[in-house]
């Protein structure tokens, strides 16, 4: 045997180096995610989507007052042009099931002859308590990666890149957790989310 | 080295590794007539026609089946994809056993590695149901990995050993894709892994197929290199790595591993020194150091490659 291992040194390392070096690498890049707390708060993000079909003469505009997402459709004049804010949809992150549900809400009526902007009315998601902290109180911090391969013309040809199920993830020191597409509408939402904040008071937070 | 000492060298590695002896090759030569020049010459046209000939029959084929591919239902897609595929793999394995048709027997593996891939793609395009694609090119590489792997270790063929490293890489690139591991890693693995495997193969009878495995082991682990070391502090330790290639070449007496390594240092100098040699004058240093560099290696070549009889 020992002979045997001697005279094939070289071909037995020619494939247990490779199997070593990929499965170190493996073990090393997976091990935060692993030793770490899985997210345990769930958050809002807006998607703003432009529809050039059906241009509109008003933008919608989300941020977090006083704790609250709050929403506005703004008159558009030429130094507010904002197209890409033309419609947007509401998504909430349930962190107990790694999952994205869109949150519903009404646009009023007669907004193509508005004159001064006008505040929409949320629903339910208006009442939740945001917290718009880049960091959740578990350290977790919400991050668009974008197209993360780093295969360069070789990558590419072989079609080797690193894959990811959204551009998104969670981040907490090395630990990264992907999120799934908030929507099958690849098209639309897929670069154009927006953290709004993370869901603190309806029993989400662990 | 004059082309007559290259000759008689080759002469001498052959016999070597076949273990012929010097009254084999005498008895050999005296039973061969020389060469007529006129029928060596019509002998090459008549081979190149007849190549030809296949390639248009096979174009042609190639062509009306995709013409015909929409009409086609999904048992009748597959049977001409993978069922094709695997009758000439088993064409082939039955010219084995006669020698008119010895010629036929690589070209027959060859077209079998390719049919019989693309029909287990198709094969699970029509009749599975969703599911990552990866996983089904990780299916395809293991099953013709093992396939030919196995046939190899029957029959000995090198195009099979050529083909079984081909889906083994492929595989293992896939796997390495499904585990997220970053391209520049995996690009390492297979660079290392093929190095060393065509350095095993190049003690071998299959050592024909060794420059192609030494340019892919080479370009994966260069590149994946770079990858690793660029932007990083230790970004100048490329020159080590592939000067270190350079070392490996004339150790192995690679001629393609000296080349890869060549063109690693010139371009890695062009990146380097990217700031200052974006000028004319830099064009210049470029064209010079490209010059000595080529010049250094077929140096190393005469020295170390052509001088020295392989074990």
């Amino acid at each position: 045997m020992g002979k045997w291992l001697k005279q094939n040194l070289v071909l037995i390392s020619g494939i247990l180096l490779p199997v070593l070096l990929v499965g170190g690498f493996f073990i090393l890049s997976k091990a935060p995610a692993m030793l770490a707390d899985p997210p345990g708060y769930d958050f809002i993000l807006v998607g703003y989507h432009y529809d050039y079909q059906h241009e509109s003469n008003y933008y919608l505009d989300f941020e977090v007052r006083g704790g609250h997402l709050t929403a506005r459709a703004v008159p558009r004049d030429e130094k507010q042009v904002n197209y890409n804010q033309q419609k947007a949809r509401l998504f909430r992150y349930e962190a107990a099931g790694n999952t994205f549900e869109e949150l519903v809400y009404e646009l009023p009526e007669k907004l193509e002859d508005l004159d001064e902007p006008v505040e929409l009315d949320l629903g339910d998601a208006g009442d939740l308590k945001l917290d718009k902290r880049i960091k959740s109180p578990d350290g977790y911090q919400f991050e668009f990666v974008g197209y993360r391969g780093r295969g360069g013309l070789l990558g590419e040809i072989f079609g080797m890149r690193r894959h990811y199920e959204s551009s998104y993830i969670l981040k907490k020191d090395g630990a990264y957790f992907d999120l799934p597409e908030p929507s099958s509408d690849h098209t639309t939402y897929q670069y154009d989310l927006h953290f709004m904040g993370w869901v603190l008071d309806d029993g989400s937070a662990p | 080295m004059s082309s007559r000492e290259e000759a008689l060298q080759q002469v001498a590695e052959i016999a070597a590794r076949h273990q012929l002896s010097a009254d084999e090759i005498i008895k050999a030569l005296n039973e061969s007539s020389p060469p007529d020049q006129a029928e060596r010459s019509t002998g090459i046209l008549a081979k190149i026609l007849a190549y030809l000939g296949g390639i248009f029959v096979l174009a042609g084929i190639a062509i009306f089946i995709g013409m015909q591919w929409d009409q086609f239902g999904s048992a009748v897609r597959v049977f001409v994809t993978l069922g094709v595929g695997f009758i000439l793999f088993l064409f082939a394995l039955i010219t084995l056993k006669d020698d008119r048709f010895s010629r036929v027997t690589t070209p027959m593996f060859l077209i079998a590695a390719l049919l019989q891939p693309t029909g287990i793609v198709v094969m699970l395009n029509e009749y599975s149901r969703g599911g990552d694609p990866e996983h089904g090119l990780l299916f395809m590489c293991v099953v013709l990995f093992v396939q030919q792997f196995l046939t190899f270790l029957a029959i000995n063929r090198t195009v099979l050993l050529f083909i079984s490293l081909f889906f083994g890489a492929a595989g293992f690139g896939t796997l390495c894709e499904i585990l997220d591991i970053d391209f520049e890693i995996t690009a390492l693995a297979l660079g290392i892994g093929l190095t060393l495997i065509s350095y095993v193969i190049d003690k071998s009878d299959h050592r024909p197929i060794t420059p192609f495995w030494y340019l892919a082991g080479s370009v994966f682990f260069l590149y994946g290199a770079f990858d690793v070391l660029e932007g990083s502090v230790f970004e100048i330790v490329y020159f080590g790595v592939a000067a270190g290639f350079m070392y490996l070449g004339t150790v192995v007496r690679s001629r393609i591993l000296l080349f890869a390594s060549v063109i690693a240092l010139m371009g890695f100098t062009g990146y380097f020194f990217r700031d200052s040699l974006a000028n004319a004058f830099g064009l210049i240093f470029m064209g010079f150091l490209l010059i000595g560099l080529s010049a250094f290696a077929m140096s190393l070549n005469r020295k170390y490659i052509q001088a020295r009889p392989k074990p």
